[in-house]
């Protein structure tokens, strides 16, 4: 074998395992997006309807934070949120984020407490995380407005 | 302003001026090897003339 | 011993490719598309980061974050729709026999090229973004992921532009891999639609084309655009400029060990 041989050899086995690890994420990426993307979170009123199958499984909730709900107690933030008609009581662990504020979207990993209603549930919703949903509108905020007046 | 905003704007313009300077060096370098091999060639094509 | 016919055989071979050389040098050389382009590029990176930096308003929610907004979906549209667009195209372009030619080819890795760099940064500054506003940087929803899979492909297929094989099988190669990522596109584009994400739906892009967003926002994004649009141009311009090289560098090369072997005793 002359040397240009060896060399071509070399680098197509380089290449080889290049694409074999981009094989493997490849993989993994797909594995996780059929896990979480295809239902990457129920409303809260669709996880109410829910219950009997989610049980007290983890899962991700969405709703919009009802403004005059939010306590904060110790490490834990209690509030409700809301989708169509539902409201769904939530405690939640660890600080939200700096966005988290009334009326926003929000998605939350967590599940529903144990209890006597479908699926051994209640209607509580103990979340370990929680993340902002922000819309597609952008607003430019007025230098001489200094609070914001929602609805 | 705020540290992500700073962040995020950084990481852009490095990286886009990374890749652009590294292509004109990649260029560089090819017109320079080039350029190398004419002057050898035109060397050559001058010996060849005065052998005959 | 060599016969005159000989001598100037080989002398008329130096002497073409010494023209080659010539030519390609003058090719690759300083050109006004480039000026054009370069600096363009650079004057509205500039007015870009100038306007979106301290011009424009904050956001009544996000504050200063949004001025992400001037960079991330800007650098998205070029790296999905432009980038990837031009390398899907410049494939078509080859596999149609009446188009067929490997300046085609070469485009199409050209533009996957700066495509990849593009998309990286999509996920860079949409991971800073995540971070300050959802409060992650990273979830596993449909654009997230589909985006990182789209990234995972054109690694690929730049992958396997280096492997063997003759030109020909090489291009057919390319071309096919290429149209393959190019499905992951569409679906990148509209998995905001298709499923639940955490990421907003377009601001731009919109099915109706109604901005979401205040009108100087919305021009400082248009010229965002138009920034990495120029960039692109001018990266392309230089990287195809560097395949020409390649090509005639390689072709001395092979000439030269020709010569070589024949003087050899």
């Amino acid at each position: 074998m002359t040397t240009n041989e060896r060399l071509l050899k070399r680098r197509k086995l380089r290449i080889v395992i290049v694409l074999a690890i981009l094989l493997v994420i490849f993989g993994a990426l797909i594995y996780e997006g059929l896990t979480n993307s295809i239902e990457y979170f129920e409303t809260a009123s669709q996880a109410v309807a829910n219950r009997q199958t989610l049980g007290t499984s983890d899962f991700r909730i969405e709703g919009n934070v009802i403004g005059s709900t939010i306590k904060r107690k110790n490490e834990e933030t209690l509030f409700s949120i809301s989708s169509g008609k539902t409201v769904v009581p939530v405690i939640s662990n660890g600080s939200p984020p700096q966005l988290f504020q009334p009326g926003i979207p929000v998605v939350l990993v967590g599940h529903f407490a144990k209890g006597n209603g479908p699926g051994g549930t209640s209607l509580l919703f103990l979340s370990s995380q929680i993340m902002v949903k922000h819309t597609n509108q952008y607003i430019a905020a007025h230098p001489n407005r200094v609070k914001i007046v929602k609805n | 302003m705020n540290a992500y905003v700073v962040a995020g704007y950084t990481i852009a313009i490095v990286s886009i001026a990374g890749y652009s300077m590294n292509l004109i060096f990649r260029r560089k370098a090819l017109r320079n090897r080039l350029q190398k091999a004419k002057l050898e060639l035109e060397r050559i094509s001058k010996d060849n003339r005065n052998d005959n | 011993m060599t016969s005159i016919l000989e001598t100037e055989n080989s002398d008329n071979q130096t002497q073409k490719e010494i023209t080659l050389i010539e030519n390609i040098l003058k090719k690759t050389g300083p050109s006004y598309t480039k000026y054009i382009l370069g600096i363009g590029s650079v004057l509205t990176a500039c007015l870009t980061i100038w306007l979106g930096l301290f011009i424009t308003p904050k956001d009544e929610h996000l504050g200063n974050t949004v001025r992400l907004l001037y960079v991330h979906p800007p650098v998205a549209w070029a790296a999905l729709y432009l980038a990837f667009g031009t390398t899907t195209l410049a494939s078509l372009l080859w596999l149609w026999p009446k188009t067929r030619s490997y300046f085609w080819d070469k485009i199409a890795g050209a533009s996957a090229e700066i495509g990849v760099l593009y998309l990286a940064l999509t996920l860079v500054t949409g991971s800073i973004w995540g971070r300050t506003t959802w409060g992650v940087w990273w979830t596993w929803d449909a654009r997230l992921t589909l985006t990182a899979v789209l990234l995972v492909l054109y690694i690929a297929y730049l992958a396997i532009r280096q492997l063997d094989g003759s030109d020909k099988t090489k291009a057919n190669r390319n071309a096919i891999t290429a149209l393959f990522a190019a499905i992951d596109v569409p679906i990148v584009h509209f998995s905001v639609l298709w499923w639940n994400t955490l990421h907003q739906t377009a601001s731009v892009l919109t099915p109706g084309l109604h901005l979401t967003v205040p009108l100087s926002m919305g021009l400082t994004m248009g010229l965002g655009f138009l920034c990495t649009t120029l960039i692109w141009g001018w990266m392309m311009k230089v990287r195809y400029d560097i395949e020409l090289l390649k090509v005639v560098d390689s072709e001395i090369e092979l000439q030269r060990a020709i010569m070589q072997r024949r003087n050899e005793p």
